[in-house]
């Protein structure tokens, strides 16, 4: 479970978000939605602790991740950031053998066929489909995903959002962003709406 | 065999530079394998050949980790202000008097030097933003330059041949090269490569940028921080004993990479072995191109290195994306 | 962080031990004080009053052929103490046209080497005549240059009496030893590392106390690129340097540090003699006790 209490962030001059409070159920998924610059990202930072709240504390299971040693958070939670680049070429195994086993994943994202191409030569969509293995097979309690979605043709979405389901079905609390209108957002179990 | 190829014209290359020189060594083969027998071979042309493949191991090394800990692929001791630091550290320390060229304590100077320099550089491209490639480049040239100059300055105001001339400082010299100097760069050699080989997992994930290394459990500020100080040890020993010699630094990370892939662990062994290649070669080819004069090796490594550094950017390549 | 400790305490303790050097004995000096020049005293009346000289050597020549009086300037490379008063009128090498014209001289001598020649064409221009002098690389050139200098200020018998005496002290001076020399040019200031061969000037000098010069013998030019190799495969048994370049490579100790030195029969044994600068290879009236004095360093170096 993630406990959000009386949140501020401010970046640079600008308070991105102001006194905010929530709940995030745990084994569960979990999306935050808005306009641009409502401070989706900025959220779902903070609670991969790549930002600490300029007032109030983030916890994850009674964890602050601000205060926590990178390699500590590293079994806590999992992050895929929205635009994932990569300079070195690796194949998309090596990649997502960083993080953790490869196998099961690549088969579930359907990226068998990838797994031994170089990914500075993939497309947009399929380096973004690495980077959310990669978070995957880190295997935390925490998966942390900033617009998945948003690259990804509908039989991937679909794929994606399956995979999600199962993994908060066996316990992972998932939090995403997302651009979808709500309607859309059946499988999730909870929406967070940044104005 | 293109994997085994370096490894081979090493040992190729190495023998020739120990047979050949400015002196021809009657019975070769039993003074090779009398040590200290023959004085020229064993006194001054293999200690300079071991001096060779030691600073080429260290300046690639110093090259690989400081393309890897800044995630570019332009990064390089001699354009972080690194090579430069290493030069005025060792120059400054040998003109208050307590030390001489190629001691240990000349190196402590330079590594010192170089370190400085570095995280000088990395401090005035990170005052603005995040440390962008952009940045960390048109600084590290600013703090190189000014450096450098300072190292001319100094040689020219004092000249004191203890603290060798701007030419050695710019285009290196393996000439003056004694026994006594290998202990220095072998140590800094050592605990660089010991280094690195320790940071390599975090350079690996380095390359998915600062954010996602973080979010894989790398301490960031920190395994740059060791990337660092391995830096300046290689090239701060490097430097400090034998001047600045171009393109090595540049050069053999990337024909390592384009060999043998991206994983910096493996490139460790690689990028050593073909920059001692690299670096030997040169110096053999400095020794013996216009006999009986030398050139300086920095001229050779430089019209070598670029055009071999261009065919290998312009050649079908993937290892390294540009932003 | 230990192996950093590591590295502190073993760099403090070479620093620690690394100071002592060895004083060595072996090493002979020549300065300008040990050597004497040859001079004449006869008087004779000169065609010129006022001569300013920008040749190497030539204002000691014309102090020998006792004419100092219609010396009224001359260039740096002029060090003896007899004319310490006469002006200075160049800069480092370079004439200054405005300071010779201002001395109205009625002569100027020069050399191949004297420049920038605008400044030459400058006093040209001026109306003051020019003479130019051979240089002198060898003990040979030194009475052709002496008969050009004696005939230029109006008095051709100096010229003659001078080299007279000159060849008589060469040929008591000649002191013959088998020793195999090397003249090492050397500015560690700026990296410059020669080794002098065939026509460097030392040759001449090596050859005079019948010694051979080793670098003369083999290599192809008159200063070649000294490497480590080439110079303990020359081998030499004494090594003559100037004062000031062996100070630029730190002394004596700094000479044997230098890849090569330590291998040959001279760093083994320290033999090394160094030359006042402007003396070693001035070609003139200080030549022929300068040999004398070579002959006898070289017989102390390698005894």
């Amino acid at each position: 479970m993630i406990s959000i209490n009386k949140i501020s962030i401010d970046l640079g001059s600008k308070q991105i978000i102001t006194d905010y409070s929530d709940q995030i159920p745990g084994a569960s998924i979990t999306v935050i939605l808005g306009p641009n610059g409502s401070g989706k990202s900025t959220l779902l930072n903070a609670m991969a602790g790549d930002i600490k709240p300029t007032k109030g504390t983030i916890t994850i299971d009674d964890t602050d991740p601000a205060l926590t040693p990178a390699s500590q958070l590293s079994k806590l939670r999992a992050m895929a950031i929205q635009n994932q680049n990569y300079t070195l070429g690796f194949t998309v195994k090596q990649i997502i053998e960083m993080a953790g086993d490869s196998k099961e994943i690549i088969e579930a994202l359907a990226l068998t066929e990838l797994s031994n191409r170089q990914v500075t030569t993939l497309s947009g969509g399929e380096a973004q489909r690495v980077s959310i293995a990669t978070a995957i097979a880190q295997k935390t309690p925490v998966l942390l995903l900033d617009e998945p979605l948003a690259a990804q043709d509908i039989e991937n979405r679909e794929r994606i959002i399956k995979l999600l389901q199962k993994l908060a079905v066996s316990g992972t609390t998932v939090v995403l962003v997302a651009h979808s209108s709500e309607s859309e957002l059946i499988w999730a179990d909870k929406v967070i709406k940044q104005a | 065999m293109k994997k085994v190829a370096p490894t081979i014209l090493l040992v190729l290359v190495t023998f020739i530079a120990i047979y050949n020189g400015a002196a021809q060594i009657e019975n070769f083969w039993s003074a090779l394998f009398s040590p200290g027998s023959n004085e020229i071979l064993w006194q001054i042309r293999i200690p300079r050949v071991t001096a060779a493949l030691i600073v080429g191991a260290s300046l690639a090394l110093a090259g690989l980790i400081a393309q890897g800990a800044c995630n570019n692929a332009l990064a390089e001791p001699s354009i972080l202000g690194t090579t430069a630091g290493a030069s005025l550290g060792t120059v400054l320390a040998v003109l208050t008097g307590f030390v001489q060229v190629g001691s240990l304590g000349a190196i402590a100077c330079g590594a010192l030097g170089a370190l400085l320099a570095t995280s000088l550089t990395f401090k005035l491209a990170n005052l603005r933003s995040k440390l962008s490639s952009f940045s960390l480049i048109i600084v590290g040239i600013a703090v190189s330059a000014f450096f450098t100059a300072a190292v001319g300055l100094l040689s020219s105001m004092v000249t004191r041949a203890d603290a060798r001339s701007i030419s050695f400082w710019n285009f290196g010299s393996l000439a003056l090269i004694t026994q006594e100097n290998l202990l220095g760069i072998s140590i800094t050699a050592i605990l660089g490569a010991a280094i690195a080989w320790r940071v390599s997992p975090a350079l690996d994930r380095l390359s998915l940028g600062d954010s996602t290394a973080f979010h894989l459990g790398i301490d960031v500020p920190r395994s740059r921080l060791l990337a660092l100080i391995a830096l300046s040890l290689l090239a701060g020993g490097a430097v400090s004993t034998v001047g600045s010699i171009a393109f090595i630094g540049l050069a053999a990370p990337h024909i390592a990479r384009f060999i043998y892939g991206p994983v910096h662990r493996k490139l460790i062994f690689h990028t050593a072995i073909i920059g001692a290649l690299l670096v030997v070669a040169a110096d053999t080819i400095a020794r013996s191109a216009v006999q009986p004069n030398e050139l300086p090796i920095g001229l050779i490594t430089s019209l070598v290195g670029a055009p071999v550094l261009i065919a290998l950017v312009t050649m079908r390549n993937n290892i390294w994306k540009t932003q | 962080m230990k192996k950093f400790g590591v590295i502190a305490i073993t760099t403090l303790a070479i620093l620690l031990t690394g100071c002592g050097t060895s004083q060595n004995l072996q090493i002979q000096t020549i300065s300008e004080n040990d050597v004497s020049k040859i001079s004449i005293d006869s008087t004779a009346n000169f065609s010129v009053s006022r001569v300013v000289v920008l040749a190497n050597g030539v204002a000691e020549i014309i102090n020998a052929l006792n004419a100092k009086s219609i010396l009224v300037g001359r260039d740096i490379s002029s060090t003896e103490k007899d004319l310490k008063d006469i002006p200075i009128v160049t800069s480092g090498h370079q004439v200054l046209p405005e300071k010779v014209i201002e001395l109205k001289p009625d002569l100027v001598i020069i050399d191949a080497s004297t420049g920038p020649r605008a400044a030459l064409d400058q006093i040209r221009t001026a109306g003051i005549k020019i003479v130019e002098t051979p240089e002198s690389w060898t003990l040979s050139d030194i009475s052709k240059k002496v008969a050009v200098v004696a005939s230029a200020i109006g008095a051709p018998a100096q010229g003659d009496l001078l080299n007279q005496a000159l060849n008589d002290e060469l040929k008591t001076s000649t002191i013959a030893t088998k020793s195999r020399i090397a003249f090492l040019y050397l500015r560690g200031t700026s990296s410059v590392y020669l080794i002098g061969g065939p026509g460097s000037g030392s040759d001449s000098l090596i050859e005079a106390i019948g010694a051979t010069d080793v670098g003369a013998q083999s290599l192809p030019n008159p200063y070649n690129t000294m490497t480590a190799e080439s110079l303990a495969t020359l081998n030499p048994d004494v090594i003559i340097v100037m004062t000031k370049g062996l100070q630029s490579v730190g002394g004596i100790s700094g000479l044997l540090k230098l890849p090569g030195v330590a291998q040959t029969q001279a760093g083994k044994n320290q033999a090394v003699i160094d030359v006042d600068d402007s003396l070693l290879l001035s070609y003139g009236p200080r030549t022929p006790s300068l040999v004398t004095a070579l002959a006898r360093a070289v017989e102390a170096v390698t005894k």
